[in-house]
This record gives C-alpha cells, sequence and structure tokens, in this order.
C-alpha cells in the first residue's frame, strides 16, 4: 500500500494505492491521526489506485469518518474501482460515506 | 706447541658445539613451553576465564608487572578491556578506545607490534590508560592478536620486572604467545555467538508459542459459542460449518428455534483478528441469544444488538444476516447488515436473495434496519456464508469470488444442506490448490425438505 498525503488549502487529500487490509491498515490509521491530532478536518481520499479493501480496511475508512464527524469537518470519497465499490455496496458502507467520481466533486463537497 | 693448537682448537669446536647445544636444547624449551601454553590457552572458552588465562601467561612469560588483553568490538570497531591482571585490575575494567586510538589503537590497526622500552620518552605513548590506573608505564610490548584475516584485538605488556627494559626477544616471545591466544579467543567468540544466537532462538520460539497459544485460545473461545452444525425443525434442515484460518478471523453463525415453528438464522463476519474479533463476536453471540427471545422481528432484534454493540470510539464492526424462518410454510423473514449477499438455490437455478443493505451492527448505535420477505418453496435452499469462500485466493492471487461460487452450487446434484456446504468447501479449497486459508470460511445451508 502506498499513502501519499496532499495539502490543498484547508484540505488533505489522501491518496491510498495498492491493498488495504489487515496489514497495512496500521500505516494509514496512523498516519490519518497524526492529520486530524493536528487539527485538520477536511479530508478527501483518493483511491483511484486503491485495488482492493478488506473488512479491516473498511475500519480504518470508518475511524476516519468517526473522527471528522467529531471534529464537525467533511470527508469525501472518490475514484473507487468496481471491486472496491462493490465492498462499499455490500457492506452497506456506501451510505455513510460521501461517495464521488471525480476530484472535483469531492473537492466541492468538503471546501 | 701443535698439540697445544690442537687442544686449543677442540676446545674451541667443543664450545663452540656445546653453545649449539644449548641453543637447540633452549630452542626445544621453548617449543616445548610454546606447546603448554596453547594447551593451557585451549584449556577454556569461558571469556572471563581465558581472558586471565592469557594476561596471566604473558605476565609470567615475560616477567612483566601486568598484561592486558585488549580486544576489538568487531561493531563499532573501538578496543575495548574486559579485565586486566595486576593491581589496579578493577580500574580499567571499562576503558573503551577509538578506533586507532593509543598504542593499542595503532598496532590493532596497523596488525604491526610495537616495542617501547622508554615509555617516558617515546612520543606514540598515550598515557590515558596510564593515567587512569596509576601505575606508571616504563616499558611495554604490544602486539596484534590475529585470526585469519580479522584483527581480534592486541595483547600488551607493561613493566619488565628486573633491571633491563623489554626487547626484541621478548617482543618475539609475545608475538608467540599470540597465535595460540587468537585461536583461543576465536573459539571464545565462536561460542559465544553460538549461546547469544540459542538464547535469540529461545527468545523466539517463546514468543511464537506464546501466540501460538493465545491463537488457540482465540479459536476455543470462539468455536464453544457455536451452536452446533445440524439441526432439524419442522421442515427445515440446517447445517453450518465454520473453518477457522490459523489466526480467528471472527466468523460466527447461529441458529436457535423459536416459539411457533420459528427458527432464528444468523450468520456473520467479525471485522478483526485474533482475540479481539473472538472476544466481539463471543459478546455477539449472547446478545443474539438474548435479544432473539425478547424481539419478535429480526428488525428489532438486529437493532437492539447494533444498540448493544455500538460505542462512540469503537471501530470494531460486524457484518451479519439474521433471519426468522418460518419451518411450516418457509416463509422468511430477513435482514442484512452489510454482509454478503445471500443465495438460494432451486432446481432452475442460483439467485440472489434480495436484501435491504444496511450498515454492519457496531458502527452506529442509532443505525435502523429494514426487513425483507422471500419464501423459500419445497426443495429451495438458503446459503449463507461469508468472504472466507468467495475472496479464498489461489497462488496468482485470484478470487474464488461470486460467479464461481454459483457455479459451484448450480452443479451440485445432492440437495441435503450437509452435502452442498462439502461442495463449496470443496470448490473453494480446489480453487486455492493449497494456498492458504488466510480468512475464517463461515457456511450455513437451509433447505425446506420436499
Amino acid at each position: 500500500m502506498d499513502v501519499t498525503i496532499e495539502k490543498q488549502g484547508e484540505v488533505r487529500i489522501i491518496r491510498i494505492g495498492g491493498r488495504l487490509d489487515g496489514t497495512t491498515m496500521q500505516q494509514l490509521e496512523a498516519q490519518f491521526l497524526e492529520l486530524a491530532g493536528s487539527g485538520c478536518s477536511r479530508f478527501v481520499f483518493d483511491l483511484t489506485e486503491l485495488d482492493y479493501i478488506s473488512s479491516a480496511g473498511l475500519r480504518v475508512m470508518l475511524l476516519a469518518v468517526k473522527k471528522t464527524k467529531a471534529a464537525g469537518g467533511r470527508l469525501a470519497l472518490y475514484g473507487l474501482n468496481d471491486n472496491v465499490s462493490e465492498i462499499f455496496r455490500i457492506s452497506g458502507f456506501s451510505t455513510i460515506f460521501s461517495l464521488f467520481g471525480t476530484s472535483a466533486e469531492a473537492l466541492a463537497f468538503v471546501s | 706447541m701443535i698439540g697445544g693448537i690442537a687442544i686449543g682448537g677442540l676446545a674451541a669446536l667443543l664450545l663452540g658445539s656445546l653453545a649449539r647445544l644449548r641453543i637447540v636444547s633452549r630452542q626445544e624449551r621453548r617449543t616445548t613451553r610454546l606447546f603448554e601454553i596453547g594447551l593451557r590457552l585451549n584449556s577454556t572458552i569461558k571469556r572471563k576465564e581465558l581472558l586471565e588465562i592469557i594476561m596471566e601467561t604473558a605476565s609470567r612469560e615475560l616477567q612483566a608487572e601486568g598484561s592486558s588483553v585488549i580486544l576489538v568490538d568487531q561493531k563499532t570497531g573501538e578496543l575495548y578491556f574486559e579485565v586486566a591482571t595486576g593491581d589496579k585490575t578493577d580500574e580499567v575494567k571499562e576503558v573503551r578506545l577509538k578506533p586507532g586510538e593509543g598504542i593499542a589503537g595503532w598496532v590493532a590497526g596497523s596488525g604491526q607490534s610495537v616495542l617501547i622500552a622508554d615509555a617516558a620518552n617515546d612520543p606514540r605513548w598515550s598515557n590515558r590508560v596510564a593515567v587512569r590506573t596509576k601505575i606508571p608505564t616504563r616499558n611495554m610490548l604490544c602486539v596484534p592478536v590475529v585470526s585469519g584475516d580479522k584483527t581480534l584485538g592486541v595483547l600488551q605488556v607493561i613493566n619488565r620486572k628486573g633491571s633491563r627494559p623489554f626487547d626484541k626477544r621478548d617482543l618475539r616471545l609475545l608475538e608467540l604467545i599470540s597465535s595460540p591466544a587468537a585461536i583461543a579467543l576465536e573459539n571464545m567468540l565462536l561460542y559465544e555467538a553460538l549461546v547469544k544466537s540459542m538464547e535469540e532462538l529461545r527468545v523466539t520460539t517463546a514468543a511464537k508459542e506464546r501466540m501460538e497459544s493465545e491463537m488457540k485460545i482465540a479459536r476455543d473461545i470462539q468455536m464453544s459459542f457455536l451452536p452446533g452444525q445440524f439441526c432439524r425443525s419442522g421442515r427445515a434442515e440446517l447445517h453450518a460449518r465454520l473453518i477457522p484460518a490459523r489466526e480467528v478471523g471472527g466468523d460466527f453463525f447461529h441458529f436457535m428455534e423459536l416459539e411457533e415453528g420459528k427458527l432464528l438464522l444468523c450468520l456473520g463476519d467479525v471485522s478483526d483478528k485474533g482475540m479481539p474479533a473472538a472476544l466481539f463476536m463471543s459478546g455477539l453471540m449472547i446478545w443474539i441469544r438474548a435479544k432473539a427471545k425478547a424481539a419478535p422481528s429480526p428488525a428489532d432484534i438486529l437493532m437492539e444488538i447494533n444498540r448493544e454493540v455500538s460505542t462512540e470510539d469503537s471501530t470494531m464492526f460486524a457484518t451479519i444476516f439474521l433471519a426468522i424462518l418460518d419451518t411450516r410454510t418457509g416463509e422468511l423473514s430477513y435482514c442484512d447488515g452489510g454482509h454478503c449477499t445471500p443465495l438460494v438455490v432451486s432446481e432452475g437455478g442460483v439467485r440472489e436473495l434480495d436484501t435491504a443493505k444496511g450498515l454492519p451492527i457496531g458502527i452506529f448505535g442509532d443505525e435502523e434496519y429494514e426487513a425483507r420477505q422471500a419464501t423459500l418453496a419445497p426443495g429451495e435452499s438458503l446459503v449463507l456464508y461469508t468472504d472466507g469462500i468467495t475472496e479464498a485466493e489461489n497462488s496468482r492471487g485470484e478470487w474464488f469470488s461470486m460467479n464461481r461460487l454459483r457455479e459451484a452450487l448450480a452443479a451440485s446434484s445432492d440437495r441435503a444442506p450437509e452435502a452442498v456446504a462439502q461442495a463449496m468447501l470443496e470448490a473453494a479449497s480446489g480453487f486455492a490448490g493449497g494456498h492458504p486459508q488466510s480468512d475464517d470460511i463461515a457456511i450455513m445451508v437451509v433447505n425446506i425438505v420436499e
């Protein structure tokens, strides 16, 4: 899994590539908590390069959405491939995330 | 006169021979002595004993007031004193020298021996050690201790007893002592490395055993909360299986007979592994049992359980499918908490059960669940499973997938629940082809008997 973080004004764009599962979730969790801890509350997750997400991976996403809501912030996802999109659908997670097709829409939502 | 010369010549010859004999016998004594030293130095591989023997031998053979073995730290290149004989032993124990520092450093670095006959007037002399120990150094010898191409350290003696200082012959003798000392030290280091790696092996083995035993306990907890594998109630025949991965994946299932021919069915997957998953799962099983008796419908049961297991800061959740089957009519009322969509197998083929997707339980305490209804016709089977089946992986990283699962179910001619479950497992494990199972597999098959 690769994670890169880009700063765009108040918004942090978190790009995740590869597999987000039980073995990689802790890395993302640590990076997200650091951002949240430093006061960021507007996030866009770019999942264009994400191949797979397991239920452990969903837990980190859940943590992100819970923390962001608690801080009164906003969080958006975009670029889910069919595989990842299906996992979000089956698990019901598509109902608690704001999912978008493009980065512009996602950015507009959180800004 | 001639006789006098002859006698004189003979005497000279005799004296010469005697001198040669003395040299020969001295060399012989020396060889014997060195042989004895070699034996003595190799009599132990324990660090403290060995260093003491080397130093004590060097001091005695060279008639020195003190001696020390200074070892090279193979990691840092620093020189350090382990022990030193002589009166001030304790005071030099902990000295470490930078690579190349002092006479010892120079000898270790260059691999050449050094003889200092008059320390006070030799610019090479670093008095760092001497100052610390307060032993005034008059003269000294320092030779490298080399094994193969590795410098293990240096051997040094200071202050020859008696009137004359150390000379070249003394230096040669110390060099001769250094060779067996090197072999003995090398053996000691090998022994220490062996002991260290054995200790490391012991520690990793112990940690591994602890982990294995924790994994076993987690498995035991998980398995002990399951209700069994078979159930026959009314016209329903049920078979359920759970095959835990090496590390528990938190899959679970439950079934229990309720009033009026109703049967509660439930199967799910906790979003964690190992002990935390096993404990969460065991809690869920208790809540399912408790709430199923109190609440009338699947949606109410699920909402009640969800309220109990949802906490503000926890991110642990479980996908769950929960249904109540009327075993007399085949009517099914069910809720889908973010779980793998169940399948219905009939004569005509395999179809997905139409569910209203809700969130897994444990996420938001106020989540509402919507129940749907369906009817299982006689001969039809409801198939519940976890992603351990659909995501069973082969060595190329491909998944067994929903499509292959449907194919396997369509191909299975035997409608008995146990046979269907077995066919699913065999298809998935045949596909994985020996690639290890990374997640739990849970299956429940309920058939309405014709």
